[in-house]
């Protein structure tokens, strides 16, 4: 079958990124297959292009609404018209019209979430999937560093779809990771494709501050002089939007801060800016990149630590997807200790959150309880992924059945949860302290990265700044190349993007 | 120089005549759809701000009011309520020199279009310039739905009824914006989004002009609001302006609660039915009426108010020179009840 065809025709490639070619053979022959490819390697041409060759239609589980309306996008960019994203968002009236008539798609996405809802699964049930994508399915190992609750169900609806054949995708799973996914799964023997995590291309520098100040100081100057596109990263709105105006006041051409608080359509804009090069420079929260396709960022700088290994290097694989020389700056000082530590806490329950829930469900027992965060969860102050976690765990326990509250042991239900968050906590923390460990450990950057996934370090230049690194190669050349837009005359302005004559008038 | 926002706050504290409290003055800027809000736009002459700033913090209104107060530019009425002094006019004025409002902007007559008109109007220009540069490859800069859907059946065929309706559009977008302020128009035209570049955010463009955010928010809706109004009066001249408000029927806007009661009267009913058939008390149902009567023009008061007491109430008002309820009240000897000054002074808007 000739691949590199199709790749041309519907894509506009001329050849397969490493891995590609090999996972889209297996998928094709009806294989369960596990992809571990680093970002940037293009995960999803890999069931895409078995759909144009007869595979479809496909079903693609996706985790945040927001990476699954972006895929949408970007298909429908490229003409794709059979598209259909199933989750909350989509209207009751859309989603029904969408339903009757499923078997005119392509590609179905859908969230988690919606694939419990009966009457999706039962419309779900009448077409014959060719196959069924998990995307970013560490998300489905309580190990993993992004678990969500609804994935742990995934196993059932693939069996209830009547087992189609399954590929997973991931760009990082450490080995207890992928077991774990393989067997929540249900995976039959399946083929592993498992790709370095490590990205040649990226430098890596860390860098230790003693104070907050120098560490600021060292942040606007990476800003100033480092060649962009670039994001940096910061877990704080207030302190990105700061840094965005302190760069701009010096001088600094195209800086934005993009993070929640922004509303949607500011959002987008920002995004479109920066993919199309009309910004140099992103100072965001994690908010910023998942399911952003930019090819050529120079660099990511951290502000402060993420919690895990996994999520750095998710984030800094946002550079150099082009595969030219971008580099990852890690800052830091003693006192960003406490804000992973600060941010699990927050995010479990607490002992005393999950009893006043239960004694809530004693005396609701026999009743339908609603399993939405915002009309449930709330009113205990829990957080979203708290509240998920508790009610996947009631639902285990068989003490939720169909939304109806069951009798329980008041006692021993309340242990058993408070075990159970004692054991995530664990787990979360002995991640943030194994990444926290990289952070001080005087050896190869790259080394103590890929260790963490028993991986063997390759000899590179401009490897790390242990390994010694030549920082010149990342900094500005010359003037900056964005067009200034600021200083249009509207009117002709108009006739250019309208291509309309100067006269104006016929 | 005062910042924009406080010369604004003051110009709604000065209409207010220090017989509202700076809640009031929020509730306001905010757009909430309260019939006591409505009522206050109305009365104070100020429904044209309702709504144009959607993003206001309450404790950015706080601190704004202590500066005033510390400028000296107000004087204390009550706990939560200021008056603007002598010289907090002579400051108003010099801001409204520099400041003027835009010619068109009405924020409770357009609030339920505006933010339609611009998602169809920005999705519909960045795809028509895409196409008209052969370019039809290009991401969204809306996501809303139902703007999608209705560029996509809206977006004419061939290629050579695009290029007729660039040139419309440019044309109907010349005659709306050239008399215009020219940085009006600069705004408007730097957040569009074609084929060679993206739009700006509000915050850009308004650093881009050195605009403040509040300032250059209300300058945006100026725009839109002349769009709007130009289309509304001339169909034909704008008839692709025209069609982005098309299906937006101004329906009267009126609260759900409202409505509710509207429909009822419209049947015939009286107040003390629908006091008995909705469960309501008696004041809430008086909030309805005069939400009503601000509203819908052809509405009459007349079985509300007695003409008679009408003329009583204006006259009162006139030489009181107060919209305040109690100050006329006391005036005509407690002869009326409030809610009979409140739907005469509303309906004749003073």
């Amino acid at each position: 079958m000739n691949l590199t065809r199709t790749l041309i025709d519907k894509f506009g490639y001329e050849e397969f990124r490493m891995g590609q070619e090999e996972i889209i053979r297996d998928v094709l022959e009806g294989k369960d297959v596990f992809a571990m490819l680093p970002t940037g390697a293009g995960k999803s041409l890999c069931y895409q292009l078995p759909a144009y060759l007869g595979h479809s239609p496909v079903l693609i589980v996706s985790p945040l609404v927001s990476l699954m309306e972006d895929q949408v996008q970007q298909l429908k960019t490229k003409g794709e018209k059979r598209v259909l994203a199933l989750n909350s968002f989509l209207d009751f009236e859309k989603r029904l019209t969408a339903l009757q008539n499923l078997s005119s798609y392509t590609f179905i996405f859908a969230s988690p979430e919606i694939l419990q809802n009966n009457n999706v699964k039962r419309t779900l049930k009448k077409v014959r999937f060719s196959l069924m994508v998990v995307d970013e399915a560490h998300c489905i190992s309580q190990w993993g560093h992004d678990f969500r609750t609804d994935y742990l169900k995934l196993g059932d609806v693939r069996a209830e779809l009547g087992q189609p054949p399954l590929l997973a995708l991931t760009a990082t799973a450490t080995e207890d990771v992928r077991k774990d996914i393989i067997a929540q799964l249900n995976m039959v023997d399946p083929t592993l494709h498992i790709h370095s995590v490590d990205r040649p291309n990226i430098a890596i520098k860390l860098e230790r501050h003693a104070t907050l100040d120098s560490k600021m100081n060292s942040v606007l100057e990476y800003g100033k002089t480092l060649q962009g596109p670039g994001i940096i990263y910061f877990s704080s709105r207030a302190i990105a939007e700061q840094v965005s105006i302190k760069l701009s006041e010096s001088g600094v051409q195209g800086v934005a801060a993009y993070h929640a608080g922004l509303d949607s359509e500011s959002r987008l804009l920002i995004q479109q800016q920066f993919i199309n090069d009309e910004l140099s420079l992103i100072c965001s929260t994690n908010a910023f990149g998942m399911g952003i396709n930019k090819s050529n960022v120079r660099y990511v700088v951290h502000f402060h630590p993420p919690s895990n290994t996994e999520s750095y290097l998710q984030e800094i694989g946002r550079a150099g997807r082009d595969q030219e020389p971008a580099i990852a700056i890690q800052l830091f000082t003693e006192a960003d200790e406490r804000l992973p530590i600060s941010f699990i806490e927050t995010e479990l329950p607490e002992r005393q959150q999950i009893s006043m829930l239960l004694e809530e469900l004693r005396v609701r027992a026999g009743e339908h309880i609603s399993l939405d965060y915002e009309k449930e969860g709330i009113r205990y102050k829990l957080s979203e992924t708290a509240w998920r976690f508790i009610i996947h765990h009631l639902h285990q326990k068989g003490i939720l059945l169909n939304g109806i509250v069951n009798t329980f042991h008041y006692q021993s239900l309340l242990e058993d949860l408070s075990n159970e968050v004692e054991r995530l906590r664990k787990r979360k923390l002995l991640k943030w302290i194994d990444f926290k460990k990289w952070l001080y450990d005087n050896q190869c950057r790259r080394k103590g990265l890929l260790e963490r996934f028993d991986e063997d370090v390759p000899k590179i230049d401009q490897c790390c700044d242990y390994c010694g690194l030549i920082e010149e190669v990342y900094m500005k050349q010359g003037d900056s190349t964005l067009k200034e837009v600021t200083a249009i005359d509207w009117d002709k302005e108009l006739q250019f993007m309208l291509r309309v004559e100067e006269k104006g008038e016929e | 120089m005062i910042r924009y926002l406080d010369g604004l706050l003051l110009f709604v504290l000065h209409q207010m005549k220090g017989e509202r409290t700076i809640s009031g003055a929020y509730h306001l800027l905010k757009g909430k759809k309260s019939s006591q809000t409505i009522q206050d736009a109305k009365l104070f002459g100020l429904s044209f701000l309702f709504g144009m700033q959607k993003n206001l913090a309450r404790g950015q209104i706080e601190e704004t009011v202590s500066t005033l107060y510390d400028d000296g530019l107000l004087e204390q009425i009550d706990r939560h309520t200021y008056k603007v002094n002598e010289k907090g006019q002579d400051v108003l004025n010099e801001f409204l020199k520099e400041h003027s409002f835009p010619e068109y902007l009405n924020g409770w007559k357009y609030h339920q279009v505006s933010d339609d008109f611009w998602n169809r109007i920005s999705l519909y220009m960045q795809a028509l310039s895409h196409s008209v540069n052969s370019s039809m490859n290009f991401y969204p800069v809306i996501r809303e739905e139902q703007a999608q859907k209705w560029v996509r059946t809206h977006f004419p065929a061939s290629l050579e009824k695009r290029k007729r309706t660039a040139q419309q559009l440019y044309r109907e977008l010349r005659q709306v914006l050239e008399a215009l302020p020219e940085n009006h128009a600069r705004f408007f035209v730097l957040r569009l989004s074609g084929f060679h570049r993206t739009g700006l955010t509000v915050e850009q463009s308004c650093a881009s002009l050195d605009l403040s955010y509040e300032e250059g928010i209300i300058v945006f809706y100026g725009v839109i609001h002349a769009c709007i109004t130009h289309a509304r009066n001339d169909a034909k001249s704008y008839s692709i302006i025209t069609s982005f408000i098309e299906n937006k029927t101004l329906p009267v806007p009126l609260t759900a609660s409202t409505r509710t009661t509207y429909t009822m009267l419209q049947k015939g009913l009286s107040f003390q039915q629908i006091m008995e058939i909705r469960r309501l008390k008696k004041s809430t149902i008086e909030d309805h009426i005069v939400e009503i009567a601000i509203n819908v023009e052809a509405f009459s008061i007349d079985p509300f108010v007695s003409k008679r007491a009408q003329e009583d109430i204006l006259r009162a008002s006139r030489s009181t020179n107060s919209h305040r309820l109690k100050t006329i009240r006391d005036h005509l000897e407690n002869r009326y009840g409030y809610f009979e000054i409140r739907l005469t002074l509303c309906k004749v808007g003073v």
